[in-house]
């Protein structure tokens, strides 16, 4: 390869330790000004412990890391300083504050020692409408989607001029148009001659954007090739060091209708109007929509979590009106929610506890708890649906994403949940924790269940469901079936104006 | 973690810091204080215990939902007042009807308090530090003008049975604590229900999302808290042969303490009974030692303070 420009950050013969594990075996890799260089690997393939000693907040045990030919930063601020800003895969803006002081925070515009809000706002709005985002930059932060709260930071680092940019899944809670914005943001940077690291699970976008790839696995390096020599597959192979034949599972579409769930006209005045679908015994039924399309909040709903307006949800031909989710639970329906951590979890707690949650009642003793065949199913389950855990016993947050989710799903089998309601089930997984839920998914379709997958990754709803259910700001556009669906029919019900409503 | 406090952490995330912490204070009490290796002296501590014992259990269950409850003086002091005002037109009660009172109008005077606690947090949304102010000032306010202020006297002998006898050598306070203390740990450990207060104290909405009645959960931990500050009202009553409206001031802080020195997590879902048990007795032991030590009280307050700050930072320091 010719010689390139200056390396900006250059990584030589890194190695990290925690107690027990190596992190990072022999890293070297370099950063150059203008490039997207991605990073790509399983959860726990040390993507961010790269991260976290590039900015600073880890110091490595050996080998040495360089700034524009300087040694590294030593701590975050330092780091920042020398124009190196991240942007985490956790959203770390602070929801009371409005958009503009969010931005600017810590680096706040003054006058004779007061706040100069004007010409924030006014800079915080030039940003936005460069990246060609509808925020207003006044609006508190706690108002704005998760998507929007994602553009929120990528404002902030845009704003530092930084150096260096450093994304860990930027894309995990956008939508596809938001992917786009991101996208367009991720040009300007790179024209400007600013360095990004890119860290994703989704190949298409690294196809889209990247310039440089970098695999990794089990903290080594496997390889560093440009991402115009790979393709998707190639990449899946670098990545779990084996051919990955069939990748999503879709099962055979059931022959008989049988009716287990229906919804009504149901409205709920600020997120969904209208909304009509029925669930078969043992079907997907995806659906599609672009963050804000109001499909979280139906979920909710339909589950009892949240009221409704109008409109009746109907599970074996019983209503469901004024039920409560613990009623419903009974019923037979579990929902594995977008927000695994903050929804779905008790993250103190352990595997066991977090398992047995949904069915402890039904199997005490007069309320008190049978603690045999407590650790008995839970063991069965870890077992059962593969789940890596030192024990029953363990602390479930010390548990890698795929790994948490299937406790998530081992709760609801537990409790015989006969209709699962998925929403984003396999975000922030690796790929091969992904391929096993959706082998979990169908086998429990196959077995009698009813799942409502909600999804953002095309790939997947395309991928697993029998049919597809298109949302667009609150509206159902459209039902596509297995035959009729592709990533453009999708996208045509959920983007665009599309007034005639498809009813199969 | 970094270099600089990973000494002190790793030792502080220990399970059993406080319990180590706590037989070694014994052992330097037995060592170095005059007077406490004594059979007169351990009884004291368990009764000078036995009243924040009551209170602190249920303190314990707020706390693990992910509450607090500072009404718990105030509700002590009212039951008191009830109480007395009720036994002192019964002369000649006799020992069972004397205990009869005592249950009853802890059950009722507890139940109201915690009730209306509950219902103002579990469905009015009130932050329980709110709430539970209201309460202690409501029920404190009530209490002063039930009594005009005046303390209610001379009450039947038999009415000193729980806070003055003994049965064999061991005093009735401290066998009611042993068994609330034992009725509480079972709860909170072998029941469903007590399974329930950790869930919602660790994530009321994954709680709520699972199938558990937040609501029920939230507002029964006040009831409870609620009936056994009423309890520990009357045995303070029963103790000091009177009801009276100043009864039981600070009590709530005597709890708190308790709860948050042995390691249950102020932000709820983790700790638990023996936690709190290891707590009473810690502070049990230190103001009995400061005592016969000929400290002032006014200095034991001071420690008291210091105390729960300590129990704070090693709380912060496990995280």
């Amino acid at each position: 390869m010719e010689e390139r420009k200056e390396t900006l950050v250059e990584l030589k013969h890194i190695h990290k330790e925690f107690p027990g594990v190596k992190v990072l075996e022999d890293i070297s890799v370099a950063f150059y000004p203008g490039e997207v260089h991605v990073l790509l690997g399983e959860n726990g393939a040390g993507k961010s412990t790269i991260i976290k000693i590039i900015s600073g907040i880890y110091q490595p045990d050996k080998g040495e890391v360089l700034i524009e030919g300087q040694p590294g930063a030593k701590n975050i601020r330092e780091a920042q300083q020398r124009g190196i800003s991240v942007i985490h895969q956790e959203l770390s803006v602070i929801e009371d504050l409005k958009v503009y002081e969010n931005v600017f925070l810590g680096r706040e515009e003054k006058k004779s020692g007061f706040l100069n809000k004007e010409k924030m706002i006014a800079e915080c709005k030039r940003i936005l409408d460069e990246m060609d985002v509808a925020i207003d930059p006044r609006s508190p932060v706690y108002k704005l989607s998760n998507g929007e709260k994602q553009m929120v930071e990528i404002a902030r680092a845009v704003s530092q001029n930084s150096k260096l940019v450093i994304m860990d899944e930027p894309t995990s809670s956008l939508s596809d148009h938001e992917v786009q914005s991101l996208f367009r943001v991720i040009r300007q940077l790179k024209k400007d001659n600013v360095a990004v690291i890119y860290i994703s699970h989704r190949l298409k976008e690294i196809l889209e954007m990247g310039d440089m790839l970098t695999v990794l696995r089990d903290g080594m390096k496997i390889a560093t090739v440009p991402v115009s020599t790979v393709t998707e597959q190639k990449m899946v192979e670098m990545m779990v060091g084996r051919e990955i034949s069939q990748f999503y599972y879709k099962a055979k579409a059931p022959e008989n209708k049988e009716l287990v769930l229906e919804v009504k006209n149901l409205c709920s005045k600020n997120h969904f109007k209208n909304v009509s679908f029925q669930l078969y015994k043992g079907e997907v039924l995806g659906v599609a929509g672009l963050i804000g399309a109001g499909r979280t909040e139906l979920m909710r709903a339909i589950f009892g979590a949240d009221s409704y307006d109008s409109g009746e949800v109907f599970l074996y031909g019983e209503s469901l009106k004024g039920l409560q989710p613990k009623e419903i639970i009974k019923k037979g329906m579990g929902l594995i929610p977008e927000d695994r951590r903050g929804q779905g979890l008790l993250l103190e707690k352990t595997v066991r506890e977090n398992t047995s949650l949904a069915s402890l009642k039904e199997n005490s003793h007069s309320g008190f708890i049978d603690f045999s065949w407590e650790k008995r199913e839970a063991i069965s389950y870890i077992d059962k649906l593969r789940i890596k855990t030192p024990s029953d016993s363990a602390i479930i947050k010390n548990l890698s994403g795929g790994n948490q989710q299937k406790v998530v799903i081992a709760k609801w089998l537990l409790a015989k949940s006969k209709i699962l309601i998925m929403d984003e089930p396999t975000r922030g997984i690796d790929v091969n924790a992904k391929a096993e839920i959706y082998e979990l998914m169908k086998n429990f379709v196959e077995e009698g269940g009813s799942i409502i997958l909600v999804s953002s990754e095309l790939p997947e709803v395309l991928g697993c469901s029998n049919r597809i259910m298109v949302m667009r700001e609150g509206y159902v556009t459209g039902f596509l079936d297995s035959a009729e669906a592709t990533e453009e029919n999708v996208m045509l019900f959920a983007s665009k104006g599309n007034e005639e409503v498809v009813y199969e | 973690m970094n270099k600089k406090n990973g000494g002190i952490s790793k030792v502080l995330k220990g399970e059993n810091t406080m319990l180590l912490f706590a037989v070694a204070l014994f052992a330097v009490c037995l060592l170095f204080v005059p007077r406490f290796a004594t059979g007169g002296n351990i009884k004291n501590i368990l009764i000078q215990i036995s009243i924040n014992a009551l209170i602190a259990c249920g303190m314990t269950f707020t706390i693990l939902s992910d509450g607090i409850d500072l009404s718990v003086g105030s509700v002590a002091a009212i039951a008191g007042v009830a109480g007395a005002s009720l036994i002192k037109t019964m002369p000649n009660a006799s020992v069972p009807m004397s205990i009869l009172i005592i249950l009853l109008t802890s059950l009722v005077i507890g139940t109201v308090c915690g009730a209306l606690n509950g219902f103002c947090i579990a469905k009015l949304n009130v932050p329980p530090f709110i709430a539970t102010m209201a309460m202690m000032n409501v029920a404190r306010g009530l209490a002063y003008v039930f009594t005009d202020a005046k303390p209610v006297f001379g009450l039947p002998e038999s009415f000193g049975f729980i806070g003055l006898r003994e049965l064999g050598i061991i005093p009735v306070s401290v066998i009611l604590m042993g068994f609330i203390i034992f009725l509480s740990y079972i709860i909170l450990t072998k029941t469903c229900y007590g399974r329930y207060i950790y869930a919602v104290g660790s994530n009321k909405e994954v709680a709520k999302l699972t199938g558990i009645n937040v609501d029920q959960v939230r507002f029964s931990v006040y009831v409870i808290s609620g009936i056994l500050s009423a309890l520990a009202g009357l045995v303070l009553a029963s103790k000091l042969q009177n009801g009276q409206a100043t009864a039981a001031v600070g009590y709530e802080l005597n709890a708190i303490a308790a709860v948050a020195m042995g390691g249950t997590s102020m932000s709820g879902g983790r700790g638990g009974i023996p936690q709190t048990v290891i707590g009473l007795i810690v502070i049990g032991i230190i103001n009995n030692a400061l005592s016969l030590l000929g400290v002032s009280a006014y200095w034991q307050t001071v420690a008291m303070g210091v105390i729960i700050l300590i129990a704070v930072v090693i709380d912060q320091a496990r995280k």
